[in-house]
């Protein structure tokens, strides 16, 4: 296809930026060159180009302290990588190195430090990486922070009388998209607009602190509360705090987002990113007005196409989950216009770039634009990139064996069908979410919930993707460089090689499949394999007999219905009320019982507390003694043989290995007696009786139901030495969260949705106990 | 009189005949030139206490047992419990012969008088079960004095009665400080009762007789010195083959004899098998009852009234086979394995097939050395928590380690030692946990002459645990075994419910 510069003929009037005459080496010896943002992706290469190969260059560097990790400790792990292998080889060693070569600033935007004196050139590269950022932490970064660092930097070269002591060049490194929303051709230079950027930051911080009230008001707390209620509820209060806090912060984040993304419209940019962005320039024109400056504008950084070596890339970049997905076959259709041009530039074109600019003497006061940009004169477009991607594909499939997935065939159909194909999507997993949750538990079930969920997840990244990326995608600029071409030409013949950075000297066929495609699938590939691996492997169920640890400082704890007993406390209610009354009265009685059965499990959806008490009620009459003879006598052989048997291994391989065996339970202590012999301990709740010994229909205490179960195994750890992190629980449903929660191997056994859910999340080992017992669940065995 | 078992070859002209494999039917035709050994027919029981006085009053190798009971005597009848005949009794001959020596005990004026129940390592008895074979009328008169008990192994209170083999043998209390003990059992099958070692004994010495190591000369001393420390008297009834009622009444008769209402039942029971296999299962296979008809009351000193019993059983039953075939095929009914379980667990199966039905044989065996046996049954692993929760875990942990008995020891002595397998003997009626290690230490012995057991319609994983193998088909099942015993092999099918005895020649 013919390049968008080439329709403009030769140009007769051309601005020439300042030239190189000499090897870079050269240029740059005797110079001290700082940097920010060395721990970031540009940044990275960068240091290693000036370590590598400028030998008489001294580098600084404004490195943030990390949470424990100082700024050198941060600097020496970035030195350990692997591309700094031979340059730490060559010094003796990562300190030899930092001492010889790198100052270590630590510092932070926009708190900058003072800086040292002797820096010619400061390349500022730090910023967020974040395409949707909330508006006050890209103000703060790219505004203020910049703001500062320029005030430190002047002020370093700056005499006690407010003189400048010698001339030093910035050299900032921004984004192309700092055009916004314009169209057609960007040249290499200031873009027009009137927005004050100080104005728009002082307004994004008091954004910040507006939605921070507003999260606070008790509307909107109410609503959060009952957002987290709807899935939490069951398991308690702290549970559902826990949540409502969580979702406060994440609407507040939410909100600061979007106030950034709809301001960075209403003024003309695609996002808050390129918005803050574009005010940066501003603020580095308007305050290096007595000094050297120097704009770098990357596109989209990709991976490099040949140093350090081809493929180099940190993280995740723009395309890349495009790539994956397309390669997973995920994304059945894309709704790209086929024919933009997304603007991809190696990133060691465009450190290269940076490496040169920085070897320039631009006149003082006037701002030098570089565009890093591939549209202009080697253009690829969407299409192109889906049939590099294809092809590649094709040659080395994503999925293999029976994991295997057919390789979509994009139509481009525009924005809308793909649009409304999400939000039917959106619709018909939340209508089939609430259907599954009224559905009987089963692991048919619980399939059909991972399948929804993992649509749900697919659904949600093409939207969240579109949502941020979705402009570019129809992007319809190009980014003139003509600087930069004249800057690539007039390197010395001999740098060509190891620092040119022409963007139509290369073919994007090779570029895609040979080094970008595989760059970020094989380390995705060597990471899924790993995770199956891992995922083969059980993880919080552990083998017991392999354990070590020191008898009697180990508890399991175990719930019961459901996870140890398939039966529930109705079912449980029967059995023993029943032969207690006369035939007319057992109909009568469980006539009254199914009646109550609706509003039994209403209560149960809301409330297990309220819904075992509302069941234990029905005790009442019931004689105490009589109960626990009857439960000894006939329905101990129902109740074992309704346990699961697996369950009752485990409970035994537990006291084997000398831990102590706790069963909370929420159903009443006679029903427990069957099990005295498999727990050390039964807490389960207790009928209060009157003065007959007949059952009130109370009970003596609250049932031991969500949290109430954390709290009590907390405080049973503490008076009996235990280890909770080395313990081990076991429950089948949402309610025990808690209870989960508070050890250090929680196992899910057959769980509900609730918790598989968090079960997965967290990486917890889902077990299936079945009973299988060979007497039907109605049966009552004779003896 | 009943008529007695023999031999068809079967020929073209031979009818489908039916196989009985866990709880499913089938009519199916047999290759030609199989041999299938039908057992004695069965009848109707009749009322035995006619044989019984008969018995009683002419005992062998001892005086009448009226006259060794005097007012003062300590009687304790034993009910022997550790082998008995499946399907159970729908009129169960222990209570006629346990009511006829109560009788005889009051006329003679003995006050003393307890019931023990001998069940080895089996289940013990509950309530329930006294009432069920006893009768109402023991249960109320005994039970609420105590002095009805089921022999615990695991007792505290068991007696030593003597060292053998450096060994103290304890025997249960009652028994052991009794003038007199009544033996009451019922023979079903050729192996003669060897007395009071049928179950009264403690854990160790259990472990000792049925273990792997266990001797010949270990269990002849260890019932001498019981005989010598015991007073001990034998009543034996000499049961038929089982006679099924109702629905599966077909079963018991040859399928040339069946009348439109036996071909009408057994396409009833067929297809309501393949509609509801569990509930059916359940209502006709789990826990059938049948009736034995008496064929004769033996009495007298143990050891040789024990032997006549066994002899008069084995007359009656013995079927002349002609050569040890290279392949016997034994169908498994689930009714003759455990009670309430319509599949019956694989354990047992194997034991029933291997043991019980294989082992049936007057010397020389059924199958010849290297031989193949076909068995049927679906090994199903599942295991009722109460009854057979050591079994599950067995299965589940033992099998997946070592099949070899010989490298089972530290197992079977951890699951003895067991507090919750000891709590479930005790409380909740479930078999003793070496029961299941000696079960299976009885299967491995069986098989060693076999080169292969091979089960059709049996679950691969648990017929790949044993250590055998599994088919689809009885085709597929020859077709496996013609690796050993080529494309024509003699085969030999031994045809249920009931239990034949091959008198191979």
């Amino acid at each position: 296809m013919s390049a968008p510069a080439s329709a403009f003929g030769a140009a007769k009037h051309v601005h020439t930026p300042p030239l190189l005459d000499g090897r870079l080496r050269d240029l740059l010896a005797g110079r001290k060159i700082a940097m920010t943002g060395v721990t970031g992706f540009i940044g990275e290469q960068m240091l290693w180009a000036f370590l590598r190969d400028c030998p008489d260059t001294r580098t600084a560097v404004l490195v943030r302290p990390k949470g424990s990790l100082t700024a050198q400790d941060r600097v020496a792990a970035l030195l350990r990588k692997r591309i700094f292998k031979e340059i730490v080889e060559e010094a003796g060693g990562v300190e030899p190195l930092m001492a010889a070569r790198i100052e270590v600033i630590p510092g932070d935007l926009p708190n900058v430090p003072v800086l040292p004196r002797d820096i010619d050139v400061l390349v500022h590269c730090a910023g967020d990486v974040s395409f949707d950022p909330p508006i006050d932490q890209a103000f703060k970064t790219n505004v203020l922070g910049t703001k500062a660092l320029i005030d430190r930097f002047i002020e370093s070269v700056t005499d006690a009388d407010g003189n400048l002591e010698r001339i030093p060049h910035y050299v900032h490194i921004s984004t192309a998209y700092t055009a916004g929303r314009r169209r057609g051709p960007i040249p290499e230079a200031a873009h027009t607009h009137d927005v004050d950027y100080m104005a728009e930051t002082e307004a994004a911080l008091k954004m910040a602190e507006h939605l921070e009230a507003a999260s606070r008001s008790s509307e909107q707390l109410t609503a959060l509360r009952k957002q987290a209620e709807a899935i939490h509820r069951q398991a308690g209060y702290l549970t559902t705090s826990q949540d409502t806090e969580r979702r406060r912060l994440e609407w507040v984040k939410k909100e600061l987002i979007a106030a950034g993304t709809e301001r960075a419209r209403s003024l003309g940019w695609t996002d808050v990113y390129t918005f803050a962005k574009a005010m940066g320039e501003r603020i580095v024109v308007d305050l290096c007005k007595d000094i050297r400056v120097s704009i770098v504008r990357p596109a989209i950084v990709e991976s490099s196409l040949r140093y350090p070596h081809p493929g180099w890339i940190e993280g995740f970049k723009m395309a890349d989950p495009i790539i994956l997905a397309y390669g997973r076959g995920q994304l059945p259709e894309f709704p790209a216009s086929p024919d933009a041009v997304i603007d991809i530039i190696p990133c060691d074109y465009v450190v290269n770039t940076i490496v040169a600019v920085c070897a320039t003497q631009p006149q003082v006061g006037q701002c030098e634009y570089y565009h890093c940009a591939s549209g202009a004169r080697n253009p690829l477009t969407f299409r192109g990139i889906y049939e590099q991607v294809r092809a590649y594909f094709e040659r080395h499939p994503y999925n293999e064996g029976t994991g295997s997935t057919p390789l979509a065939t994009w139509r481009f159909p525009g924005v809308e069908p793909v649009e409304r194909m999400l939000w039917f999507g959106k619709v018909a997993t939340k209508a089939a979410d609430k259907a599954l949750s009224f559905a009987p538990r089963s692991r048919r079930v619980r399939k059909l919930a991972t399948e929804l969920d993992r649509m749900k997840g697919q659904l949600d990244f093409l939207d969240k993707y579109l949502t941020i990326y979705g402009e570019y995608l129809q992007s319809e600029l190009h980014f003139v460089d003509d600087c930069t071409l004249a800057l690539h030409n007039s390197l010395h013949p001999d740098d060509k090689e190891r620092f040119g950075f022409d963007s139509a000297a290369y073919d994007w066929s090779y570029y895609m499949q040979e080094v970008h495609a595989p760059s970020i699938c094989d380390p995705v590939r060597r990471l899924e394999a790993r995770r199956k691996r891992q995922r083969n492997r059980v993880t919080t169920f552990r083998d017991l007999a392999a354990e070590t640890g020191e008898p009697g400082t180990v508890l399991a704890a175990f719930d019961l219905d459901g996870t140890v007993m398939a039966t529930n406390v109705v079912e449980t209610y029967l059995w023993a009320r029943m032969p207690e009354l006369s035939g007319p009265r057992r109909v009568l009685e469980a006539g009254r019982l199914l009646t109550a059965l609706p509003s039994y499990l209403g209560a149960e959806r809301r409330d297990r507390g309220v819904f075992l008490r509302q069941i234990y009620r029905r005790y009442e009459g019931a004689d105490l003694a009589e109960l626990e003879r009857y439960v000894d006598e006939r329905l101990a052989p129902l109740i074992l043989d309704r346990m699961a048997p697996d369950a009752i291994r485990r409970i035994r391989e537990h006291r084997d290995a000398g831990h102590r065996t706790v069963l909370l339970t929420g159903v009443i202590r006679p029903l427990t007696r069957p099990f005295e012999g498999l727990f050390d301990t039964i807490v389960a709740a207790e009928l209060a009786v009157d003065a007959e010994g007949r059952c009130t229909g109370f009970l003596s205490g609250p049932p031991m139901v969500g949290e109430s179960r954390s709290a009590w195994l907390r405080h049973y750890a503490s008076l009996h030495d235990i280890d909770l992190a080395k313990s081990y629980a076991y429950a089948d449903s949402h309610v025990d969260l808690p209870m989960l929660d508070a050890v250090g191997y929680p196992v899910v056994v057959s769980p509900d949705i609730g918790l598989m859910r968090a079960a997965k999340a967290r990486g917890w080992s889902v077990v299936d106990w079945p009973a299988l017992s060979p007497i039907p669940r109605w049966k009552m065995p004779k003896a | 009189m009943s008529r007695p078992g023999f031999v068809i070859e079967t020929d073209a002209r031979t009818p489908s005949l039916l196989t009985m494999a866990g709880s499913r039917l089938s009519l199916a035709r047999l290759g030609v030139g199989t041999k299938v050994v039908y057992p004695a027919e069965s009848m109707l029981s009749s009322n035995p206490i006619r044989l019984i006085d008969q018995a009683l009053e002419a005992p062998v190798g001892s005086e009448p047992l009226a006259k060794r009971l005097q007012s003062g005597t300590r009687l304790t009848v034993v009910v022997l419990d550790d082998e008995r005949p499946s399907p159970r009794m729908r009129f169960d001959v222990r209570r006629s012969l346990v009511e006829r020596v109560l009788e005889i005990a009051a006329r003679g004026g003995v006050d003393d008088v307890a019931i023990v129940v001998a069940g080895g390592l089996g289940k013990r008895w509950s309530p329930y079960d006294m009432t069920r074979v006893l009768g109402d009328r023991v249960a109320t008169s005994f039970q609420p004095d105590g002095r009805i008990e089921s022999h615990d192994v695991t007792a505290d209170d068991l007696v030593p009665l003597g060292e053998v083999d450096g060994h103290t043998v304890r025997l249960n209390r009652r028994v052991a400080e009794s003038d007199l003990v009544v033996v009451v059992g019922a023979q079903h099958g050729h192996v003669p009762a060897t007395a009071l070692t049928g179950g009264l004994f403690d854990v160790e010495t259990h472990r000792r007789l049925g273990g792997v190591s266990a001797t010949e000369p270990f269990a002849l001393a260890v019932a001498q010195l019981v005989a010598g420390s015991v007073e001990a008297f034998t009543l034996r009834a000499v049961l038929g083959q089982p006679y099924l009622h109702g629905l599966l009444g077909f079963a018991t008769k040859r399928e040339w004899e069946w009348g439109i209402g036996d071909r009408l039942s057994f396409v009833a029971a067929r297809q309501a098998g393949a509609l509801a296999p569990r509930t059916t299962g359940r209502l006709l296979h789990a826990a059938p009852h049948a009736d034995y008809e008496v064929l004769d009351v033996v009495a007298g000193e143990p050891a040789t009234a024990n032997a006549e019993a066994a002899a008069v059983w084995q007359a009656a039953n013995a079927i002349e086979v002609v050569g040890s075939a290279d392949v016997v095929v034994i169908p498994v009914w689930a009714g003759s394995l455990a009670d309430q379980d319509p599949v019956g667990s694989p354990i047992n199966a194997a034991h029933e097939a291997l043991v019980r039905r294989l082992g049936s044989h007057l010397g020389t065996p059924l199958l010849r050395p290297g031989g193949v046996v076909i068995a049927m049954h679906p090994l199903e692993a599942r295991f009722s928590n109460r009854r057979q929760s050591a079994a599950s875990d067995f299965f589940a942990k033992v099998l997946p380690t070592t099949i070899d008995p010989a490298e089972m020891g530290g197992f079977d002595e951890a699951a003895c030692n067991d507090e919750w397998y000891a709590s479930l003997y005790r409380k909740q009626f479930a078999d003793h946990p070496l029961r299941t290690f000696q079960t299976w230490y009885r299967v491995a012995r069986a098989t060693q002459g076999a080169s292969d057991v091979i089960w059709v319609g049996g679950n691969r994983r648990t017929a790949d645990l044993f250590g055998h193998r599994a088919a689809t088909t009885y085709g597929d099942a020859l077709e496996l075994a013609s690796n050993t015993v080529g494309r024509t092999p003699s085969i030999t099918v031994l045809h249920g419910p009931g239990l034949p005895l091959g008198d191979v020649r």
